[in-house]
């Protein structure tokens, strides 16, 4: 008998794993996971969120692909919330609580009901690769595949750190895997270690809500997933608490200072600065006597409550004493001690845009053990990953998404083009063109992305319409202009506005103190065009930005094409030409393009001149 | 804001002041009506890549005999029309005839790289991608880090630095308000976000009001003075100034701050500063001051140390002084050259440019005093090459060898590094060591000027500092007007990136990584 020779198989079942194998059995392919025997597939270890400013975006990016996660979100969600309100649609995102069993229920739920896609629940302890890769498990069982995604997050030589006790795991509760460089014996070898944590998880029935500050959903947020009703919610709604944690409860950790792993050198792995651990906090900002912590229920079926702010790996003990000083924790009953996690992580500069690693056809690395933070990143370039092995497999050109078009373009490019001292998490502040990567022209943007797959799915559908919609808006938005004889009505409707007397719709979305969408609307229904929140919402604000757009662009413009010029870091390491200290770094340093040598530090203007003007 | 039309450009291409001769440049769409006025010889009858010797005219007066060539574009370095004269090195020279030029309006001056810059505009690459090339060396060498740093006062230099730091304060401000609300809350948020916009809006008005007033005196090069204690820094200060600005005493270590003085050179001011003597000391303000003085030596333009050749403590291994270069030694305390014998093994460690022998004994002035007399410590020595301070010489070839060991030939006790690239009127003392009528104020003119010119020819930096800096300004009034209608933060941020590339010129690109730095470190960001 044949052994059965899968096409493509992912390497963990987390957010990344969940995503690629999903999208890579789009393509009818034999696809399997290969996942730990105990661990959910698509849980949130952490705190049960998805979204959030940057990270929504990516969700609809994700979404208008044609990925799993929008989806899911919205149906396991338990709380919206629209950040940035009052900001500017630009940088306006969607986060919500999600319920995470029901989360990995409506997950597991969607892979199974895939028949081309295999669940194996296996410890793996061996991967080699001859003509296929061979992936040996723990019952010595061999599974064949043509191409391999490694999503283990954060698996791979996992150590979970809770005061003094440390004990091998991925996660609480869970065996870890082999390091990189006994799993991937003869093909790489890893050497870099982050860090991260969580906070305790408190049983609801101990906490005194009465006198604590409520968070409600927020109704008029928009569901992540661009097919369903905007507004339509699936499980009912609830709210988040906020406290804060004060002096009396910082004192007690200053108190611990070298009982705490991360401070007397227990852990060496880099944690994450933008999420730091309540140690951090009280030692980092001696000033301040006061933090929030946001109370977050898990699930309707579970009765932990996440504290977020208070990520930690004190000793129990001493978790248990500084939550008691939290108001409304008084009485706090801890379920499930807080701890940190030092794991494994590869050097993405190995990777090129598809995420597959340059110098080993056919793996890919996607997630948390690329380095990164997030399930919204870490499912992005599970997606990106999976896209592209599918997309190989049949030698179609990959998905390579331009970092001017989307934040996970951002992600792709910064993860494989620079190297990081701490996982890596996306901000808005990251990308060049943010006014154009919103939250309501994603389909916009991914529709060019989605139409090459050449799958013609619902999604696909929609896609079409959509922009069919918008060239239709697009033209009445810039065919109007407003007669004499309508200033009077105009006036009535736009008291705040002076001079709009024969004055272009479009410049009307464009004015600072009128909301566009708005205006975009009733403009249209005044005329008896009636058009979906969503499209009108996309071309108000199309129009709105479309100017800054421009501008941004040509600034863009002016240094990607110097940026993207390819140059040849052995030859310019042997260049006469080049002084003996800008060779040394560029033999350290081997940048590919011109936009990485000129960021490399200490590189001479007069060297970059001459590269410039090089042939290479 | 970079102005790329093709317009007229001229400039040196040599290092001012020191070949015989220096190289010309005129490039651009050459008109030869607009040049005929100032060639004797007739533009419409010469031919490309011949040489030709002709006169600068200015009117009927001929500025200078030069030579000419011409190179059509595009088989040009530029790849357009280019003149290119080769006239008298001398700096004033230069100056003058591109002065002729500009002022006529035949042409306008180069800004720094632009010869090059044209080169690539027309033949290598496109114009989009040269401009992204002039920015990229731009935030490599902002015109704070530029070599014309060493130019800028401590008190522009100080306040460049508080410019990018009130600019990454600002853009952090703006950042933190869409990436991190959450964390710092939106009334936290208005407040970081005004403070910031005040500071730094405040400190633009400032440098704008300083450039526009007091140009010269922000634009002043340092001139340092250094020495271990006790070794007659500040007599040097004093003499050089004519009075007792500094406190002058015998006990070692009187100066422990530093004191600065402005001194007009020509038209130019140079701030001269008095510093703390270097030593080891358990003294904490004396450390405190030695550490500035150490931080004036990266700063200063122009660095004089002054030295007792027969102190012994200045010349132990520990003194950082020894291995430091500088553009003038002065070695006090020479009237017991006769008497007693100076530690010349050392001396002839120390690292100068040039060299002065002085006493500051006679009437508490230096030099030129005792230079009046005939045995006066060193004057009349030099000419023969025996006398009262032969011992000094005598073990080594040459007159005064172990000081001018790299030099080639016997110079005066103030030399000139490779006397042969020196032309008359820039050797220091052309007649005589330190020749009666020539003080110490004079040769620190001399000298210093030199310097300058060879780091700034004809105060073109200067000229672009003021010009950035009056951009700047523009730009900001323009944002600042912009922050009260606008409440889209995102369109704030964009409208942020005309100041930020003014900004850059000054000081150098800010990365995105760079504010996401700045956040971390100042705000306590994660749920």
């Amino acid at each position: 008998m044949s052994k059965t020779i899968y096409d493509i198989c992912v390497l963990g079942g987390g957010h990344a794993g969940a995503e690629a194998a999903w999208i890579a059995s789009e393509f009818n392919l034999k696809v399997a996971i290969v996942t730990m025997p105990n661990v959910a597939i698509a849980s949130t270890p952490c705190n049960p969120s998805i979204g959030g400013v940057g990270k929504g975006q990516v969700v609809r990016e994700l979404d208008a692909l044609g990925g799993l996660m929008g989806k899911m979100a919205d149906l396991s969600a338990i709380q919206y919330r629209i950040l940035n309100e009052s900001k500017g649609a630009a940088v306006q995102s969607t986060r919500v609580q999600v319920d995470k069993v029901a989360y990995q229920e409506n997950v597991l739920t969607a892979l199974r009901g895939r028949k081309n896609l295999k669940i194996i629940e296996l410890k793996v302890t061996k991967i080699t690769k001859e003509n296929v890769f061979k992936i040996v498990c723990e019952n010595l069982s061999e599974i064949l595949s043509k191409k391999l995604i490694v999503t283990t997050g954060t698996f791979l030589g996992g150590k979970l750190h809770c005061g003094e006790i440390q004990a091998a795991g991925g996660r609480a509760n869970c065996e870890n895997s082999a390091s990189v460089s006994s799993l991937f014996q003869n093909i790489l070898s890893s050497g870099i270690r982050f860090k991260t944590g969580t906070p305790p998880r408190i049983d609801k029935n101990s906490i005194n809500y009465k006198i604590l500050e409520v968070q409600p959903t927020d109704t008029g947020a928009v569901n992540f997933h661009c097919l369903s009703s905007p507004f339509l919610r699936t499980l009912p709604q609830t709210s988040c608490h906020l406290t804060r944690i004060n002096q009396s409860g910082l004192d007690i950790i200053r108190q611990n200072r070298n009982r705490s792993p991360i401070f007397n050198g227990q852990i060496s792995g880099v944690g994450p600065r933008y999420c730091p651990s309540i140690e951090d906090k009280a030692f980092r900002y001696p000033d301040r006597n006061t933090h929030h912590v946001f109370l977050e229920p898990e699930s309707y079926s579970l009765n932990t409550v996440y504290p977020s702010g208070v990520s930690t790996s004190l000793p129990s003990e001493v978790q248990e004493n500084f939550i008691r000083q939290i108001p409304g924790l008084e009485e706090a009953k801890i379920l499930q001690y807080g701890y940190a996690v030092e794991y494994d992580v590869i050097n993405t500069q190995m990777l090129n845009h598809s995420l597959m690693c340059k110098e080993i056809e056919g793996l890919y690395f996607a997630g948390q053990v690329n380095g990164t933070s997030g399930y919204e990143e870490a499912a992005a370039q599970g997606f990106i990953a999976g896209a592209n092995a599918a997309l190989s497999s049949f030698n179609q050109a990959p998905l390579l998404l331009d970092r001017n078009q989307s934040y996970i373009g951002v992600l792709i490019d910064d993860l494989v083009t620079t190297r990081r001292d701490e996982p890596y998490r996306l901000f808005t502040a990251r990308a060049e063109n943010r006014l154009h990567l919103r939250d309501d022209n994603a389909v916009l943007r991914m529709a060019p992305y989605r139409s090459k797959f050449g799958l013609n799915n619902e999604i696909d559908i929609f896609s079409r319409n959509f922009l069919n919609t918008q060239n239709l808006i697009s033209k009445i938005v810039h065919s109007r202009v407003y007669k004499n004889s309508e200033t009077e009505s105009l006036k009535k409707r736009y008291p705040s506005e002076l001079g709009v007397k024969n004055v272009a719709l479009a410049d009307l979305l464009r004015r600072p103190n009128l909301k566009p969408t708005a205006v975009l609307r009733q403009e249209a229904e005044n005329d008896g065009v009636f058009i979906s929140e969503q499209a009108i919402n996309c071309a108000a604000n199309t129009e709105k930005y479309s100017g800054y757009i421009l501008r941004a662009g040509e600034n863009l413009d002016r240094m990607a094409g110097l940026h993207r010029k390819k140059i040849d870091p052995e030859k310019l390491a042997t260049c006469s030409n080049i002084s003996f200290e800008c060779r040394l770094r560029i033999k350290k340093f081997t940048p590919q393009t011109f936009g990485q040598l000129s960021k490399i530090e200490g590189i001479r203007p007069a060297t970059l001149i001459y590269v410039a003007n090089q042939e290479l | 804001m970079n102005d790329y039309r093709p317009a007229i450009i001229a400039s040196s291409s040599s290092v001012a002041g020191v070949g015989a001769i220096a190289v010309l440049r005129i490039s651009g769409d050459l008109n030869f009506n607009n040049f005929q006025k100032f060639f004797k010889v007739n533009l419409s009858k010469i031919e490309e890549r011949y040489c030709y010797y002709t006169k600068i005219l200015d009117g009927s007066s001929v500025l200078d005999e030069i030579l000419l060539v011409f190179f059509k574009g595009p088989r040009s370095f530029t790849g357009e029309d280019v003149l290119e004269i080769h006239a008298h090195g001398n700096r004033l020279n230069i100056k003058n005839i591109l002065d002729l030029f500009i002022k006529n309006g035949a042409c306008r001056m180069a800004k720094k790289g632009e010869f090059a810059h044209r080169a690539f505009l027309n033949k290598k690459i496109s114009l989009i991608q040269a401009e992204g090339l002039e920015r990229i060396i731009n935030a490599k060498t902002p015109l704070a880090l530029s070599s014309g740093m060493s130019l800028l006062s401590g008190k522009l230099n100080q306040q460049y630095t508080e410019l990018f730091k009130l600019f990454l304060k600002l853009k952090s401000a703006l950042e933190l308000g869409i990436d991190f609300l959450e964390d710092v809350g939106e009334e936290g948020h208005h407040k970081i976000l005004s403070e910031a916009l005040f500071q730094l809006g405040f400190a633009i008005k400032k440098l704008h009001q300083q450039a526009k007033h007091f140009n010269k005196e922000l634009l002043s090069p340092h001139v340092a003075v250094f020495g271990i204690p006790n070794a007659g820094k500040s007599s040097f200060f004093n003499c050089v100034l004519g009075s007792d600005r500094s406190i002058v005493s015998d006990i070692p270590g009187t100066t422990r701050d530093y004191i600065s003085e402005y001194l007009e050179f020509d038209s130019t001011t140079v701030m001269l500063l008095d510093t703390a003597g270097v030593r080891q000391s358990s003294d904490l303000i004396e450390n405190f001051g030695i550490k500035k003085t150490l931080a004036l030596y990266e700063k200063s333009l122009f660095r004089v140390l002054v030295v007792n050749p027969f102190d012994k403590d200045f010349f132990i291994t520990t003194n950082p002084l020894i291995n430091m270069e500088f553009d003038l030694i002065v070695f006090s305390h020479c009237e017991d050259i006769f008497s007693t014998d100076p530690f010349l093994p050392f001396v002839e460690l120390l690292k100068g440019e040039r060299f002065v022998f002085c006493s500051f004994k006679e009437n508490g002035k230096m030099g030129p005093v005792s230079l009046q007399t005939e045995v006066g410590p060193i004057g009349p020595v030099f000419k023969k090459y025996e006398g009262p301070i032969a011992p000094l010489l005598k073990k080594f070839s040459g007159p005064i060898g172990p000081l001018a060991k790299n030099l080639a030939g016997p110079i005066g006790p103030l030399s000139c590094l490779n006397p042969v690239q020196v032309s008359k009127d820039q050797l220091i003392l052309s007649s005589g060591p330190i020749g009666p009528g020539c003080n110490l104020l004079q040769i620190l003119e001399k000298i210093v000027l030199y310097k300058i010119g060879q780091v700034s020819p004809d105060g073109v930096v200067a000229e672009r500092h003021v010009s950035v800096i009056e951009q700047l300004f523009f730009e900001w009034n323009i944002f600042l007007d912009k922050t009260s209608k606008q409440s889209d933060i995102a369109i704030l941020l964009s409208d942020l990136v005309l100041v930020e590339e003014t900004i850059a010129e000054l000081v150098g690109q800010i990365a995105s990584e760079d504010v996401l730095n700045n956040i971390f470190d100042n705000f306590c960001i994660g749920k």
